[in-house]
């Protein structure tokens, strides 16, 4: 006879192997190669001198995707140059209780996470209130 | 014409005991037992799903759900975010206009407790642009966050006024047995809840959910239910390439085409489920869809209308918010709600006015895909 763990007992032995192990994804899926951030150097990572943009909205984040832990919690904004363009970038070393709709911000070239402990460093431009 | 002929919906909540596979099978059993209709009358499947092959690790869906239930029939794997329910139950209802098909299983699934908070995050962020957002740390809370902020600043939009909808949402919510969260809140909770986005709390957000739900849709008029327009619309995927922050474009355009094929008015419609996965994606809603004038939807989540006992009930099932958003689950089970709703087998949340037309209301993203659907009981 085949002896089946109670419902009750079967709850246990969950709870211990969730305590046990640390609950993280099973696998450490790279997000990027090397080649992608080549492809991408022209637009991403090609600092615009002198470039200002204003603040239009943002966000405290307090609970974010993986590889952004070390960080957390961070300001992701939605910004606009002179022209009316707008992007996504994360706004940072500026006071968050004192960001207003217009604040005017400048780019620096940081670092934006690991990707994993043996994958690639990823920077990009993050932006300070002046 | 297509009918709704029949549904079912799992239990939505943290479900630690079943998989992707068994909350399918669950869903689909229970909607065929509903609809009288035998699998072998089957003509097609599809699957909506989001992200399985980041929460679990399994992609190809349609043949995954075909083998177990072991048929033979075209199974389609619709994945567009959180609206891929509502996108599957389009192009289900476009195979049977199309003369392809006379009965169609159209399930929604997602299994999404498997893995840690973060990871979810990450592989929610997949809807987003993973270039321009997701990359600088932008996630869904985040982005609708901006959208709040935004909508504050130019219409005065309060932060009460974004609590009101999950209180609203968990008092029906609180009717629904199926529902993750079947117990109503305060606006004091909502307002004093952990912040995940400022300005929005956690009882803001739609919660990670595990679940599936279910419907047949068939040719012949198997229930007195029936699709009466499927109308759906894009927008850019990244929010900042839109001109104004605070419009859905998609949805109204998707409503305006829904509401012109079925030759309706926006007072015709009895009951709404719309896709409230955060508190200000309700009020966006509300003036996106045509009820409420842009800016003023804070006015008519305040004025009760929507509400229990309101003439415009909104989201009887408890919304995202309260009856959970396993994501390619929503917006089938909207669609279920509003059958179960128009044809009077509601339980104990059933809206005892008389309801001839409902809308469903389901998006991908930030507004990058948004799907409406008009249904109507027939006489």
């Amino acid at each position: 006879m085949v002896l089946l763990p109670s419902q009750e007992r079967r709850k246990k032995l969950l709870f211990n192997l969730l305590k046990a192990q640390s609950f993280k994804p099973k696998t450490n899926m790279h997000k990027s190669s090397p080649s992608k951030i080549w492809r991408k150097f022209d637009t991403r990572y090609s600092i615009i001198s002198n470039q200002k943009a204003k603040l239009i909205s943002w966000s405290k984040v307090e609970s974010g995707p993986d590889g952004f832990d070390l960080y957390t919690p961070y300001t992701v904004g939605i910004l606009e140059f002179e022209d009316g363009t707008r992007f996504t970038a994360q706004v940072t070393d500026s006071d968050y209780d004192t960001l207003k709709y217009g604040d005017v911000f400048v780019p620096f070239f940081k670092k934006y996470y690991e990707d994993g402990s043996d994958g690639v460093i990823h920077y990009g431009l993050k932006w300070r209130k002046i | 014409m297509t009918y709704i002929a029949g549904s079912y919906t799992t239990k939505f909540g943290e479900l630690w005991e079943r998989d992707l596979r068994s909350l399918g099978i669950e869903a689909i059993e229970g909607a065929l037992k509903d609809a009288n209709i035998e699998l072998k009358d089957i003509d097609a499947l599809y699957v909506a799903n989001m992200a399985a092959s980041r929460l679990s690790g399994q992609d190809h869906i349609g043949s995954l759900i075909a083998s177990e239930l072991g048929i033979d029939v075209p199974a389609y794997h619709i994945e567009s975010a959180c609206a891929s329910g509502g996108v599957a139950v389009r192009l289900g209802h476009l195979d049977i206009l199309s003369g392809e098909s006379k009965n169609i299983l159209v399930l929604g699934v997602e299994k999404m407790t498997d893995i840690s908070n973060s990871g979810v995050t990450a592989a929610l962020s997949g809807a987003s642009d993973e270039e321009w957002e997701a990359f600088y740390g932008a996630t869904f809370p985040s982005l609708y966050a901006m959208i709040a902020r935004e909508h504050m600043r130019k219409f005065g939009t309060t932060r009460e006024q974004l609590a009101l909808c999950s209180v609203k949402n968990h008092a029906f919510g609180s009717k629904n047995p199926h529902a993750q969260f079947p117990f109503e809140i305060t606006t004091e909770q909502v307002l004093d809840a952990s912040p995940v986005a400022d300005p929005l709390g956690l009882l803001d957000c739609s919660p990670i959910s595990d679940g599936a739900s279910a419907i047949v849709l068939s040719k012949e008029k198997k229930s007195d239910v029936k699709i009466i327009s499927s109308a759906q619309a894009q927008d850019t995927i990244s929010l900042h390439k839109r001109n104004d922050i605070t419009e859905l474009t998609a949805t109204v355009k998707a409503a305006n085409k829904a509401f012109h094929s079925a030759g309706l008015n926006r007072n015709n419609i009895d009951i709404v489920e719309l896709h409230d996965c955060f508190s200000i994606a309700e009020i966006l809603a509300y003036e996106d869809l045509g009820f409420a004038k842009k800016g003023e939807g804070g006015k008519l989540i305040e004025s009760g209308k929507t509400g229990p006992g309101g003439s415009l009930p909104v989201n009887t099932s408890g919304g995202l918010k309260a009856c959970g958003h396993p994501v390619g689950a929503t917006g089938v089970k909207q669609i279920a709600e509003l059958a179960s709703q128009l044809s009077g087998s509601a339980g104990a949340r059933q809206i005892s006015k008389n309801l001839k037309y409902g809308l469903a209301h389901n998006v991908g993203g930030s507004g990058g895909t948004a799907v409406v659907h008009i249904l109507a009981k027939v006489g």
